[in-house]
């Protein structure tokens, strides 16, 4: 889907009085939709029973939070919340039913005031993407936040070379990145290896950027130590052993352009200092060198761990990572937690590997054999897209359901990395079988050649041994105190678990459940538990904040 | 009145006032008149049904609590612009914030945060 400019943005109110209706009637660009006669669903059954049919012709849900309407007609919030609480709270129990069915559908709670309750009731929905709160607004901001809402959620599935995919965490973080990447400040890019932030620096952040000096990527896990400093700053002749020639450091000769560390976290404790102050003057002065270099890029740093937790082990420096700007650091997500996106990747990347000189090499061979055009593609078919033909402009790879569901289970622990390879893979083995036969005189005339499901098992089953978890350590230290009853010291245990972990997943429930409880679905659950334990997820943020 | 009733009148409270007051008013557009302005307070005052029902269900034990009073004294400084000839709407707005703003210090002050 493209975004219209022009046309208006199309918005589902869902309000149990007129009021928001009569005062959003009168924005422009905004259209109300018509149900059952009114300008907006009364309730969340009415909003529920209309999306059923009609989800696509909704760009943004603006969902009031408290409803004043009979029992019959109120969503459960929660296991024994009275029907005033659940009253109250309705909006959230609407947007986590929305959140259930519509994941990519915008909404936007409307709440003035700094609702301090809605804080901790919608915690487990507040923080996810295309989810927002009104706040406190005037008429352009409410027109800019509905229609930023509908461009984040209509963006294309793929642009400037990356797969941002249907997942809504991506989908927000191109939005994220199109703001910072325009930005004076430095962008902290934080992920599991193989999540594509060293993609995403070069094809999209640099673009976007609008600097049109060079991009230089340089990969500090692969630079030794004593070489960090000439590498990043520069050197003149002989100001270190085997030094023969003056060398342009990484920020000079990244002058004007974009500048990418990846994983910024083996950058000696010595020399961040030496980062920090290039950060705060602008200026490089490299080794051996009397005088400085003003130096203009904009720095992107990646790293595969939380700084935030080395900061706290004392293994980088606070005062470099307050510089680095981490109130915008991005996580980009794990492959595992894009299934939704798999299907679309899959596809992609088997394209994009039908580029590569060997894939390239058989498919041509192949596909002469079979009558397709000189230079025909290759296609990944899936699922339903078997029944039908073979379209012929390319030669088609199917992928029988059950190698399928194994690829639909597979947690990708080298995230896009190995995708790729897997794509590769499929496509080098199939292709060379078919080749092979071809050659012993075996007529292939189909268009679609079958991928073996043995093959694709196997291939998931010796993938890198990497840890499938995110990289949360869960020890955690206690200090255990005398108390009353053992029951109490438990608790008092726990309490100390639960907010070790609280900070360890910086906030993060659904990771918190996913350590606890193997499912990040069950973030509610350990929301419960920190209540009943007496901790107030508000306090634990504003604690952690400070 | 309990400590939890009185915290939840004060959320209606806050609910109320930012979707039937503050919301209309913030959204006007800017080239509303006078007459617009008042019209939005009024209509507004209308449906905030929470402070009225806070003040029926608890005023008089509640009198003496310092919140209340902060909040009743917020509450007749916004009111005055429903019936005023020279309507000033940074001054609305603002008047309507205070208000906003007594509630909080008070719901915060009876939730002990």
């Amino acid at each position: 889907m493209t975004e219209r400019r022009s046309d208006p943005v199309r918005v589902l109110l869902v309000d149990d009085g007129p009021r928001y209706q009569q005062t959003l009637a009168a924005l422009d660009n905004v259209q109300l939709l018509s149900i059952d006669g009114q300008l907006r669903a009364p309730d969340g059954k009415a909003a529920l029973d209309w999306l059923d049919g009609r989800r696509a012709e909704v760009d943004v849900v603006l969902l009031d939070v408290q409803f004043e309407v009979p029992d019959d007609r109120l969503l459960p919030l929660e296991v024994g919340a009275s029907p005033r609480k659940t009253r109250r709270f309705q909006g959230v129990a609407i947007l986590r039913e929305i959140r259930r069915r519509w994941p990519d559908l915008p909404v936007v709670l409307l709440t003035e005031w700094q609702d301090l309750s809605l804080a901790d009731a919608a915690a487990d929905v507040s923080a996810t993407p295309v989810t927002y709160f009104a706040g406190a607004v005037d008429a352009d901001t409410l027109r800019i936040r509905i229609w930023s809402a509908r461009a984040e959620a209509t963006q294309p599935l793929e642009d400037q070379g990356v797969l941002w995919g249907r997942d809504p965490a991506m989908r927000a973080l191109r939005h994220r990145l199109a703001v910072l990447a325009r930005g004076g400040l430095p962008i902290v890019l934080e992920g599991e290896t193989g999540t594509g932030k060293s993609h995403l620096a070069r094809a999209f952040i640099h673009p976007n950027s609008g600097r049109r000096g060079p991009f230089v990527a340089i990969d500090l896990a692969t630079v030794p130590a004593e070489l960090v400093p000439a590498t990043l700053f520069g050197a003149l002749r002989g100001s270190y052993t085997g030094s023969v020639a003056d060398r342009k450091g990484a920020f000079e000769v990244a002058h004007k352009g974009t500048l990418f560390l990846d994983e910024i976290q083996n950058v000696p404790l010595d020399i961040q200092k030496q980062l920090l102050r290039v950060l705060q003057e602008g200026r490089v002065q490299p080794l051996g060198a009397v005088a400085e270099t003003e130096v203009d890029v904009k720095l992107v740093v990646a790293a595969n761990v939380a700084l935030a937790d080395l900061v706290a082990a004392g293994r980088f420096r606070r005062d470099l990572y307050m510089r680095l700007s981490p109130a915008t650091r991005v996580t980009v997500p794990a492959l595992r937690d894009r299934r939704q996106d798999y299907a679309l990747l899959l596809r992609q990347l088997t394209a994009a590997c039908a580029e590569r000189p060997a894939v390239r090499a058989l498919l041509g061979e192949v596909a002469s054999g079979m009558g397709l055009r000189r230079g025909a593609g290759l296609r990944l078919v899936v699922g339903a897209d078997m029944r039908h033909p073979p379209a012929g402009d390319a030669l088609e790879l199917a992928m029988p359901d059950a190698a399928w569901r194994a690829i639909t289970q597979h947690p990708f622990p080298g995230n896009l990395r190995e995708m790729a390879m897997l794509a590769e893979n499929l496509a080098s083995f199939t292709l060379f079988s078919a080749a092979e036969a071809a050659r012993a005189g075996v007529e292939l005339h189909h268009g679609r050649l079958q991928i073996d499901s043995g093959l694709v098992v196997e291939l998931l089953s010796t993938a890198p041994a990497v840890e499938a978890v995110a990289p949360v350590d869960d020890r955690v230290p206690v200090r255990v105190a005398p108390a009353a009853t053992l029951g109490q010291c438990a608790v008092a245990v726990e309490r100390q678990v639960m907010e070790a972990l609280f900070v360890r997943c910086r906030g993060d429930l659904g990771a918190m459940a996913e350590l606890l409880l193997g499912d990040r679905g069950r973030a509610r659950a350990v929301q419960l538990r920190l209540n009943q334990l007496g901790l107030s997820v508000r306090h634990l943020r504003a604690d952690g904040d400070r | 009145m309990s400590r939890e009733e009185l915290i939840e009148r004060l959320d209606d409270l806050l609910h109320d006032l930012g979707k039937h007051l503050l919301l209309p008013v913030a959204l006007l557009p800017a080239t509303a008149t006078a007459d617009d302005l008042r019209a939005a307070i009024a209509a507004g005052l209308r449906q905030v049904a929470a402070w009225h029902a806070f003040q029926a269900a608890g005023a008089a034990a509640l009198a003496n609590d310092t919140g209340f009073r902060r909040v009743q004294a917020t509450v007749a400084a916004a009111l005055v612009w429903a019936d005023a000839v020279d309507v000033d709407r940074a001054q609305v707005q603002a008047d309507f914030a205070a208000v906003g703003q007594a509630v909080r210090a008070w719901r915060l002050q009876v939730a002990g945060d």
